[in-house]
């Protein structure tokens, strides 16, 4: 409630002032109000209003500019503005925070010298930084073999292909696999990227309730017998689509009842395991392992490397004829560059390492701190009596703030303490439902995470975000 | 009492009394039984759980991908695989001989380049290899705002708006196009200020080698929007910052050394007249373009030429010239022709290029021979 009347008092006071700057010709947003002669305006006015009035007030907490590695902490460049947080501009002062932000699970920033570095580097003698070129048309080099061989184990499927971008994988994976006549049974929380596979597919959509396999039973009894709809033909095929962590919620996939499900339906498994891989189950193999659930059950295992390995790009893992019309067929590879050699280097020395095979016990000791570190916080967290969600062993670590206003307090506040933590709202939660996510690293020891959780108690009690204990928070 | 109230009302005004009745009485219709004429609840038919299972039993789901054909399959599991980049040399495994390479688009040859290495390597140092984070979360490092290619079509498409297709490169047809729009705005009296509209154009196209003809067309920027509405700013990770250090120092290099855009073009006009002039072959592409796109001449279906042109890039990589047939994905709208596609870059000598021009010659002419026998 109180979250409706932040956004109704900034929407009036916005309008309000648009109107007066309209009025007086006196704004620091005079340039917006002028479109060009004879041009539509670039941006219809409320998107342009929600930048404008609502994204600008506090967008200090986004884009923060960081100057070192991602690792445990973080040089943070300050920022200031001159024109009432229309803009901000870079100062040459930076300060060194706890990093509470970065998708660093296994901790290989921290120690990216002493771990990845030897298996890195020589790749530089013979191999370029991109490769400049598509997969087919010689941008395939042997680090890029080696790599997928390597995952493909790592997994227990046939093959694997390897993409540049996380985001592009599921954007043009799901288009090459759906066409119109197929059904994409969807989790209603999944992912931006698996939303536009699957509009890009001109695949027909169904969404089940968030990890609830009944639902999603009941969507597909009735899907299949109703068939397509109008023609009443059966459809071609169905894919169900979930993922192994879900990045804003913390919450680990209820793998084993979901794929049971969609298998005595008949529908194909299409697991997005962008968080989960390498972070979740015993030996960090994703959901799967975490979940009991065979790799050989999951027909489509996609996953990130941005991740737990410190690389970038994304992964499709699952049987040769799937592997080999991906590497034929998807867009992602027929027109996307190759994936660097670099990157692909980086991903296998990580790998290595969290298989064990590099001889030490690095990895497993990693995946240990891992789970300590993201339980310690999740209870403490809920000790606090804040709104924590997702499960236990996540080291994703979100609590609702709800409003605005707080968001935008409760980032300052962590910052002024030398916490850099994220902070997320619309468009990529619901409108009302604006969060803090805390993402847990190896790399965090457990003074670092004392202090954060010392520090948060603090702002929690600042900012009123005693959710857990009455409705104000307070 | 109400019994009185009533008949006092019907006596006044029977009316008014008939009309509100029947209003309320169609309200409760359609509050309590209009759910039942629900055309979609009629056609649903109440089946048992059993007569369900029986009809997934029966329903028999197509194969999760489509089985591929013995061509494709070969080509996905026989990927020339590169063990070395050394100049404008591929060492490809399997292939004694190195490549010359005329396939890769790094036309300044800046990727091989110590400084670049240099610069990665101070990069990967510093902050490791990964960003760990979405831009916007703290994913942007200092090194990313130094330096600034994604699938056109698919994000048009996302964008649900309308779309309107042009002629490619014509600009006539684009008029033609503009035109009728500006025709249906009359005719619907829409303002021309309603709707915000763009022309989307590539500066030089990868399927076809031809350039833009950018002075017709206008520039528009878009920053703020971009960084909150872009999905690929907004939810995928930033790019290492590695490869934001090398592009940054790519960019200073193309400063520092002017001569290498010159060595680029004179390479691809050199290219764009030695290929043109080899009997058979015909060059689709603008002579200013490093990307030389060569089709066969004369009429013929598409498939055919497809594998005639494989045939030739096939024999040109045992004659050691590494170069590649235009490929599309099968769900493409406008396929561009089958192609044969030469890249060029600051790297090749005058020799060099002769050299590959010599060998995609015979290589023709041996391709040519039984296609015109039959």
């Amino acid at each position: 409630m109180t979250t409706y009347f932040t956004f109704i008092a900034v929407i009036c006071m916005g309008h309000l002032r648009d109107f007066v700057g309209k009025v007086f010709r006196r704004s620091r947003y005079l340039d917006d109000f002028q479109a060009k002669e004879g041009y539509a305006p670039l941006f219809k006015s409320f998107e342009n209003f929600f930048t404008r009035r609502l994204y600008h007030r506090i967008q200090h907490c986004w884009n923060r500019p960081v100057c070192s590695s991602p690792g445990a902490h973080i040089e943070v460049i300050e920022r200031e503005s001159k024109d009432g947080m229309k803009t901000l501009q870079r100062t040459d002062r930076t300060k060194r925070m706890l990093n509470l932000g970065s998708y660093n699970y296994l901790g290989f920033a921290d120690d990216w010298g002493a771990t990845c570095r030897s298996g890195v580097m020589p790749v530089l003698d013979t191999l370029p930084v991109a490769c400049s070129i598509n997969r087919k048309d010689f941008g395939t080099t042997s680090s890029h073999v080696e790599l997928e061989q390597l995952v493909a184990r790592f997994l227990g499927k046939e093959d694997c292909v390897v993409f540049n971008m996380g985001y592009g994988t599921n954007a043009t994976t799901i288009p090459a696999l759906c066409s119109a006549g197929t059904l994409v049974v969807s989790d209603c929380l999944n992912h931006m990227s698996i939303v536009s596979g699957c509009r890009a597919a001109g695949a027909h959509i169904r969404v089940f309730k968030h990890n609830d396999a009944e639902d999603l039973e009941s969507v597909l009894r009735e899907a299949i017998v109703m068939g397509m709809p109008r023609t009443r033909r059966p459809w071609k095929k169905v894919l169900v689509v979930v993922e192994g962590i879900y990045s804003m919620e913390g919450e680990v996939a209820d793998l084993a009842p979901i794929v049971k499900v969609a298998k005595k339906h008949k529908a194909y498994v299409y697991l997005d395991e962008a968080h989960s891989i390498g972070a979740l189950g015993k030996t960090g193999r994703g959901a799967c392992e975490y979940c009991g659930v065979d790799t050989k059950d999951v027909d489509v295992m996609m996953g990130t490397f941005t991740k737990s390995f410190g690389g970038m790009g994304g992964y499709i893992a699952g049987s040769k004829e799937l592997i080999n019309h991906l590497r034929t067929r998807c867009a992602g590879i027929v027109y996307h560059n190759a994936l660097s050699p670099v990157v692909a280097a980086q991903v296998v020395t990580a790998l290595r390492i969290i298989m064990g095979e590099d001889g030490t016990d690095i990895g497993a000791t990693k995946l240990r701190a891992l789970r300590e570190n993201s339980n310690f916080v999740r209870r403490k967290l809920e000790d606090m009596g804040m709104h924590v969600l997702g499960d236990y062993n996540s080291p994703v670590i979100p609590a609702l703030i709800y409003v605005p206003a707080k968001l935008s307090a409760f980032s300052k506040d962590c910052y002024d303490r030398g916490m850099a933590v994220v902070v997320v709202g619309f468009p990529a939660t619901p409108l009302l439902a604006g969060r803090t996510r805390i993402c847990i690293s190896a790399g965090h020891s457990r003074e670092d995470l004392e202090y954060a959780v010392e520090k948060l108690d603090e702002v929690a009690e600042k900012c009123f975000l005693r959710y857990g204990r009455n409705a104000m928070g307070s | 009492m109400y019994r009185e109230w009533w008949l006092n009302l019907v006596r006044e005004d029977p009316g008014h009394v008939v009309v509100e009745t029947a209003l309320i009485a169609f309200i409760v219709y359609i509050l309590f039984f209009k759910k039942t004429l629900n055309p979609k609840d009629l056609s649903k038919p109440n089946l048992s759980s059993r007569e369900i299972d029986e009809i997934i039993d029966d329903w028999k789901p197509e194969p999760l991908v489509p089985p591929l054909t013995e061509e494709e399959t070969s080509e996905a599991e026989s990927m020339p695989v590169v063990q070395e980049f050394s100049g404008p040399y591929l060492r490809v495994e399997g292939i004694e001989k190195p490549l010359l390479n005329m396939a890769n688009f790094d036309f300044l040859g800046m990727g091989q380049r110590e400084e670049l290495k240099q610069a990665a390597v101070q990069a990967l140092d510093k902050y490791g290899c990964g960003s760990c984070g979405p831009r916007g979360f703290y994913g942007t490092i200092d090194v990313h705002t130094k330096g600034v290619e994604e699938n056109v079509q698919t994000g048009i498409n996302l964008s649900r708006s309308t779309v309107r297709t042009f002629k490619h490169n014509d600009m006539d047809d684009l008029e033609r196009v503009l035109k009728e729009i500006a025709a249906e705005d009359k005719k619907v009296k829409r303002n021309v200020l309603d709707q915000r509209r763009f022309i989307v154009v590539e500066g030089l196209y990868r399927n076809y080698g031809d350039l833009c003809p950018l002075p017709r067309l206008l520039e528009l920027k878009v920053v703020d929007h971009q960084r909150l509405s872009a999905a690929g700013y907004c939810y995928s990770a930033a790019a290492p910052p590695f490869t934001s250090a090398a592009a940054s120092a790519a960019l200073g290099m193309l400063r520092a050394e002017p001569n290498l855009v010159a060595a680029l073009r004179t390479n691809a006009e050199f290219l764009h007249g030695a290929v043109g002039a080899i009997p058979g072959l015909k060059v689709t592409s603008c002579a200013l373009s490093p990307i030389v796109h060569v089709a066969l001449a004369g009429e013929q279906e598409a498939a055919a030429v497809r594998l005639v042109l494989q045939g030739i890039a096939k024999r040109c990589a045992e004659g050691g010239v590494a170069l590649t047939t235009s490929t599309y994905i099968p769900s493409e709208k406008f396929p561009p022709p089958p192609t044969i596609r030469i890249t060029t870059n600051a790297l090749h000598t005058r020799e060099q290029l002769e050299q590959a021009v010599r060998v995609l010659a015979e290589a023709t002419a041996a391709a040519l021979v039984p296609v015109e026998g039959l």
